[in-house]
Formats: C-alpha cells, structure tokens, sequence
C-alpha cells in the first residue's frame, strides 16, 4: 500500500505516502485520506517516500487537508523530493498546506 | 486505451516504451508523465467518462527539438488552450482542487495546441529537449 499511519505525540497523525502516487496510486490513497480529513484535526503527511505524483494524487491530498483546515486543524507537507516538489509549487497547493523539510519543524507547525 | 481503470494503468509502462523508442530519458520523461496523466485524466473523468470502451488514443513522437505527446479522444469538444487561466493558490473555499490539473499541464508543457475534427478532439503538447 502507498499509505500508512503513524499517530504521534499530541494527537498528531502522520500520513506516509511512498512509491508512485499515479492513477493506480491515487486510487489507493483517495479513500484513507478522506477519512484523515473527515477525522483528524493535526496531520503531516510524509512525502518523501513518494517517487511520482501528479494531479490525481494530489486532488487527494488538498480535498483532505481541506476538510481538516475547515474544521480548524492543521495540515502540512513533509519533505518532498524535488519533482515531487515542482508539481506541488507549481499548482499553488503549497499556499495552502505549508512545506516542512524535518519532522521536527512539521511537528511544531501543527502543534 | 479505453478509460477502464486497468486499461488507464497501462498509461504509464507504454510513455516508458514509448519514450525508450524516441530516445527520451528523465527528467524529462517525469515532466511527460505528469502532462500525460493531467490529459488523459481530463479526457476520462470530463469528456468520455470513466469505465468507458470508447478509446483514447496517446502517441508520442519524436520532432526537431522537442517530443509532442498528442491525445485524441471522441468525446465532448473541450479545448484546453483556450480555457480560462486559473489563479495560483488553490483556495480553501473553492471548489475540489481548484484546477490543479490545468496549471500542471500548461506549466510542463513548451506549448500546447488543440483542434478539433469530425468530432474528434486532438490535443498536441510539445516538450523542449
């Protein structure tokens, strides 16, 4: 699976994406991400395990970071790696869920 | 392909195959996925619809200078050349992902051209080599 979870100190969950997020991957992600957005009010999500993402994968990213920010939680990206990072800067979502490059400094932006 | 998931799956090993053929390596092979995914999509979640047997047709072809990767489908006429630019920041009170997609796809292309024909929609993106 290209998800996993990890629950951390402070009731901060840590969504980790690996491999390629493409139309199978996405596929894969949509649904445990919509239920972090429908659940969780502090979340990182760890991308640098992800070697592709592109659109899809990322409409799932920004409809659950979405759905927590609504709520009033906080929602952050971790450590993309550089083309994983142009595709994230280029479509803006970075203004709206914030680039962290260490876990610590994620840690702290949603605490 | 038609827009069947397992069939839209195939997208990615045939760019390798294809790319490996017209002698196309990374990064820009990366940046023609991204684009390839963003159109084919479009076509199969807004024009023909997913699950679908009509067929999108995707070829990649090696020019002077650059590799046009052209989609063609039968579906409703959409031109996304001549959509209206979107703003950058994906905003928290619009609607889904804001138009991502389309800010992805006119950011990674050189350029982009679209015609439509005995009802068929033909879009051409250019990548500089």
């Amino acid at each position: 699976m290209p998800i996993a979870f990890e629950e951390l100190a402070g009731n901060i969950t840590k969504v980790l994406l690996s491999g390629r997020i493409d139309i199978a991957g996405a596929s894969a992600i949509d649904m445990p991400l919509s239920l972090v957005g429908g659940s969780k009010k502090a979340v990182i999500v760890d991308l640098s395990g992800v070697e592709f993402m592109a659109s899809l994968g990322l409409r799932s990213v920004v409809l659950s970071g979405k759905a927590v920010l609504s709520k009033g939680g906080k929602y952050v990206l971790l450590a993309p790696q550089p083309a994983v990072e142009e595709v994230i800067t280029t479509s803006g979502v970075d203004e709206l869920f914030p680039i962290f490059r260490d876990e610590a400094s994620a840690v702290a932006a949603v605490s | 392909m038609t827009t069947a998931p397992e069939d839209l799956a195939r997208l990615y090993p045939w760019l390798d195959e294809a790319a490996a053929a017209a002698e196309v390596g990374e990064p820009l092979l990366g940046r023609i996925h991204v684009a390839a995914e963003e159109a084919v999509m479009n076509v199969a979640m807004h024009g023909i619809g997913l699950g679908r047997n009509e067929v999108i047709n995707v070829r990649l072809l090696r020019e002077a200078g650059a590799v046009a990767l052209v989609v063609e489908d039968s579906g409703p006429e959409f031109d996304p050349v001549a959509a209206p630019a979107v703003a950058k920041a994906v905003s928290l009170d619009g609607p889904g992902a804001g138009g991502v997609g389309l800010r992805l796809l006119r950011h990674y292309c050189k350029d982009m051209a679209y015609h439509r024909e005995a009802g068929v929609n033909r879009l051409v993106m250019r990548f500089a080599l």
